[in-house]
């Protein structure tokens, strides 16, 4: 999904070419320290973040509201359950 | 939340074949799924003490750090009794959380619809 207006983020975390193994289990442990219902914004270089990301909010339930892709690097946007 | 049963064959031989199971278990764990790594083969060494020390594949976090994520997530640790044996490992040996099981344990695991995955 992609949004002109990214949703507000209660904090952001860049994750550079993190990738793989790395990517997803960072952003939980990121996420551990959020409220459940706030917005973490992940900023990635990694391109396979598209494929993987995606998945790991499908099977965890931290839904993932809104993806801004940019030059570089993409932004996702993951709500805590 | 889904079984995930990694099977790790492989020591300091192969250091990418020993780190991989431990990548993916701990994707897994932090994917809220019930992740285990079985180590079968060589790879029951990588349960022993100060055995992962050094054990470092490039492109890959070291071994050791990848184990211990892989344990504080939640991961779980078998050995494979008929393998430990044989190269004179005890529960003694083990580092914190891992630990010594029987095929009747993995039986019961896939029986109960874990998914399989083998390096």
């Amino acid at each position: 999904m992609a949004h002109d207006e990214p949703p507000a983020a209660h904090a952001s975390v860049d994750l550079g070419q993190a990738g793989c193994g790395d990517l997803t289990p960072l952003i939980r442990g990121r996420l551990r320290e959020l409220q459940s219902g706030q917005i973490l914004e992940v900023i990635s270089e990694e391109p396979a973040a598209h494929e993987g990301i995606p998945a790991w909010s499908r099977l965890t339930g931290n839904e993932l509201v809104g993806t801004v892709r940019e030059p570089a690097r993409s932004r996702f946007f993951i709500r805590k359950k | 939340m889904a079984k995930i049963l990694v099977n790790a064959t492989h020591g300091n031989e192969d250091p990418e074949r020993a780190t991989l199971p431990f990548v993916v278990g701990n994707v897994a764990a932090t994917a809220d799924q019930e992740a285990v790594v079985l180590l079968t083969i060589e790879g029951v060494r990588l349960a022993t003490c100060g055995y992962a020390e050094g054990i470092h594949k490039e492109g890959f976090a070291p071994l050791k750090d990848v184990i211990r994520q892989f344990l504080d997530n939640g991961g779980q640790l078998w050995a494979c009794g008929a393998c430990t044996k044989p190269r004179g490992i005890g529960e003694a040996d083990l580092i914190p959380g891992a630990k010594i099981v029987t095929a009747a344990n993995v039986v019961e695991f896939m029986a109960a619809g874990a998914s399989p995955l083998s390096f």
